[in-house]
């Protein structure tokens, strides 16, 4: 999306806010943003990254946010860009010392009518106004420094039908899958990005591999340790390291080994290897392919 | 002219005495390699519990900081390197500096910053110059203490905090140098390294990481719009060579994250390491490990300095194992490449090595709209906990992973902002302690734990300190790989271990979270 700056060369210096018509066609290419985040969960686990981030950004009304959309787009909108990224005339709003200083369109107001501001345009437009447009901002700050609310959008670009003959052949899908058995119906239960991430590796849980959870589904890793005498056991692994197993047995009681260099032995069995495989090796365009025909089994 | 307390001069960083641990990576190589070998293969399955504190936060009287006062209680988090000098600790936690006794774990003061809201990474701990003390603070402030009381000389700000830079680097003391920089990459920043007057905490140079028009770098962004958005944030404490006077210091990653439509080009110096005179802030030379970088694959990893020879001729390098999975060897002087290699299995997001030793990006591999399926994950195969080398077995040690995951691009607007993508899906397939032959690359020998990325110490006694994952503290053999000891902590081990000599005996030291652990032989 561009400004069309001949337009804005026509204009005279002072703007009135009156959400004109004339100013609404201008800019009307500008979009509506999405509705603004709330501050995200954030990734976590990888050194605290993403925890206690909400505080520091104010979170404005909804309505106050509503109305600031459009109060921006035909107030700042042609300068300041779309949404507040900068435009040919005016800088970016977001990362921006006056905006990230605010409060309430407090230091924005006085920004906006103090000298730096008004020698480039004056801005008529009344307190609440500008509160409403710093609301906005506010809203996209919060917006551009999250990580969790993301869209995904055009998954769907592979070919089923590649897909489906890779299935049938040099993927070996249909050695435990059918698209009449396990896998009917799943393009319309699931979206597409879940099926995406699904056919790569089925299982959640921590690191997507169920590591440490005792999960006793069929698909669940399972340990077997086997003793110097013979004796194996086998249960899900909820602790491995070198100096100690515990496993949970199939009667639900947990049991715990001493382990000295190696002994007992320990060996992780992954019913889904075959998909640890997959992961290793799945092209990108074999698994769009893959994800376009599941979307087709309805 | 400063005159010495005896406490710590600068060259007392150069040459450690063996009863200190005068800087975060020890000494200025960066190695975590110490020459003390009382604990050595033979003997260390004899290590014994000297003592455990559990470190409160808790504020006292002596505060600082313009923000609000944090509630009491609440659980440490030490993920520093504790500074050793004359017999005292000392450590840091979330925007606090604690002065602890090495013979018996007891608090001897604390200083508590009333930090403004920011982003608390986590802090690497302290820098000491003589009698002062520095460190950094989460809302971006330089803050200097006297060593022996606690109290504040002086806070300086270095950035805006509600700009959303985070800093949490420990300030290297060079010379009358203190090395500093902040962090940021959730708003779209420019980051930077600045020294600093031990005295007065004043600006002596800054250097802008994210190349600004007047520096040849400028030319690998297409506009200073995508400079003053770039990213590369200083989260790690630099690297240092006596000799050749060059400071190196890594840098973060590129932003907008994910998408690169508005950085068109290698975007210098996003993702490097760069080699500083520390009396100037002139650059010498740049490597830059991951160009154009769209994984949030930051260079916030040690740039080892080691001496060996190679093809007969003694040379002067520097290694750094990526966040990638690429390792990098370069000769210190000039930044060219000696070697790169992959330092685990399966990245699949290169499709070869150019002879500058840096990666050929596949830009398929890039986050796509419909998803790339993409090893590693954003996290990395490792990340910053500290990778040792071992100049008696010629290993770097590094903790690593190796992994997958679906990164989609979600911001394809010629101005993307943030994060700007997402990843899902995938996982883990192992995680190892690997050891690097750092002449060819290979790995010489391999270990599973529960934890990729992970800190370690190497000693002259033969001996690799680590763990597990699982909460245990462990000496490795640093020549295979074998466990010959272990503790298990209340909580993994958490931060850097340090060694260290005290009355005559040879200590180890490490955090399991709030608590402090020393050990020694019986």
């Amino acid at each position: 999306m561009r400004i069309d700056m001949l337009a804005l060369v026509h204009l005279k210096k002072t703007v009135a806010f009156v959400g004109g018509v004339a100013l609404v066609t201008l800019i009307a290419n500008v979009q509506a943003q999405p509705p603004a985040a709330q501050p995200p969960a954030g990734r976590g686990g990888t050194g605290g990254r993403g925890g206690g981030r909400g505080s520091r950004f104010k979170i404005y009304p909804r309505d106050a946010v509503d109305r600031g959309l459009p109060a921006y787009n035909s107030t700042c909108g042609y300068c300041h860009g779309d949404r507040g990224k900068g435009g040919k005339a005016g800088p970016d709003l977001i990362a921006s010392v006056v905006t990230l200083h605010d409060e309430d369109g407090v230091q924005l107001a006085k920004f906006v009518r103090g000298p730096e501001h008004s020698k480039v345009v004056k801005i008529d437009a009344s307190d609440s106004q500008i509160g409403d447009i710093a609301a906005y901002l506010h809203s996209r700050v919060v917006y551009s420094s999250g990580r969790g609310d993301v869209h995904l959008s055009e998954v769907l670009v592979g070919d089923a039908k590649a897909g489906e003959i890779y299935f049938n052949g040099a993927g070996g899908c249909n050695k435990c899958h059918s698209p009449t058995g396990d896998l009917k119906g799943v393009g319309g239960k699931y979206d597409p990005a879940v099926l995406q991430e699904t056919l790569v590796m089925p299982r959640r849980g921590r690191g997507g591999f169920g590591r440490g959870a005792a999960d006793t589904s069929p698909t669940a890793r399972y340990a077997t340790v086997t003793l110097p005498s013979g004796d194996s056991f086998k249960g899900a692994p909820l602790r491995v390291t070198d100096f100690d197993v515990t496993l949970r047995l199939a009667d639900g009681s947990t049991r715990t080994w001493a382990r000295n260099h190696g002994v007992p032995r320990v060996e992780i069995t992954d019913p889904l290897q075959a998909h640890v495989d997959i992961m290793t090796k799945l092209s990108d365009t074999d698994m769009h392919n893959l994800t376009a025909y599941l979307a087709t089994l309805k | 002219m400063t005159a010495w307390s005896q406490n710590l001069p600068p060259n007392d960083i150069t040459h450690p005495k063996p009863d200190s641990w005068p800087t975060f990576h020890g000494d200025y190589s960066g190695r975590h390699y110490s020459p003390l070998k009382e604990i050595d293969a033979g003997n260390v399955h004899n290590l014994t519990l000297a003592w455990v504190n559990q470190i409160s936060v808790t504020a006292g009287s002596n505060i600082g900081g313009p923000g609000p006062m944090p509630p009491s209680g609440g659980f440490a988090n030490t993920r520093c390197a504790p500074l050793l000098v004359d017999g005292v600790l000392y450590i840091t936690e979330p925007n606090q500096v604690l002065a602890i006794d090495a013979r018996t774990g007891r608090e001897i003061w604390k200083y508590t910053w009333r930090g403004l809201p920011a982003f608390a990474l986590g802090n690497r701990g302290v820098g000491i110059y003589g009698d002062w003390l520095f460190f950094e603070t989460y809302d971006d402030h330089l803050v200097s203490l006297d060593i022996k009381t606690g109290k504040e000389r002086w806070n300086k700000e270095m950035a805006d905090v509600k700009r959303d830079y985070f800093s949490s680097v420990a300030p290297l003391v060079v010379k009358n140098h203190v090395i500093v920089g902040v962090g940021g990459d959730f708003l779209d920043v420019p980051n930077f390294a600045e020294a600093r007057d031990p005295e007065t905490g004043d600006v002596q140079w800054h250097f802008w990481t994210t190349a600004h028009e007047g520096d040849p770098g400028f030319k690998t962004w297409p506009n200073s719009n995508a400079v003053e958005h770039g990213g590369a944030g200083v989260w790690y404490p630099p690297t240092y060579d006596p000799e050749l006077n060059l400071v190196y210091i890594p840098t973060g990653n590129a932003n907008p994250v994910m998408a690169g439509q508005s950085r068109e080009g290698d975007n210098l110096y996003t993702a490097s390491v760069v080699a500083l005179n520390p009396d100037t802030g002139k650059m010498a030379w740049y490597f830059q490990y991951s160009p154009h970088d769209t994984h949030d694959w930051d260079a916030a990893q040690t740039p080892i300095l080691f001496d060996a020879v190679i093809d007969g001729t003694p040379r002067k390098l520097l290694a750094q194992a990526h966040r990638s999975g690429l390792f990098f060897v370069l000769d210190r002087t000039n930044g060219k490449s000696i070697l790169t290699a992959p330092f685990v299995e399966g990245l699949n997001w290169y499709k070869g090595i150019a002879p500058n030793g840096q990666p050929i990006r596949d830009p398929m591999k890039e986050p796509q709209v419909a998803g790339a399926l993409t090893s590693p994950n954003s996290s990395g195969s490792t990340g910053w906990p500290n990778p040792a080398y071992n100049p008696d077995t010629g290993l770097f040690y590094v903790g690593t992973t190796q992994s997958y995951t679906i990164f989609y691009k979600t911001d394809t607007d010629p101005q993307p902002e943030g994060y700007s993508g997402t990843e899902r899906g995938g996982g883990v397939v192992k995680t190892e302690l690997r050891a690097i032959d750092v002449k060819t690359g290979k790995i010489a020998w391999k270990h599973a734990t529960n934890i990729g990325a992970q800190s370690l110490l190497t000693t002259a006694g033969n001996l690799l300190f680590g763990s597990d994952g699982s909460g245990n503290f462990i000496a490795f053999d640093a020549r295979d790989g074998e466990p010959l000891w272990h503790a298990g902590l209340i909580a993994n081990p958490s931060n850097a271990p340090i060694t260290y000599m005290l009355d005559g005996h040879q200590y180890l030291l490490v955090a399991g979270g709030a608590n402090l652990y020393a050990f020694r032989l019986q």
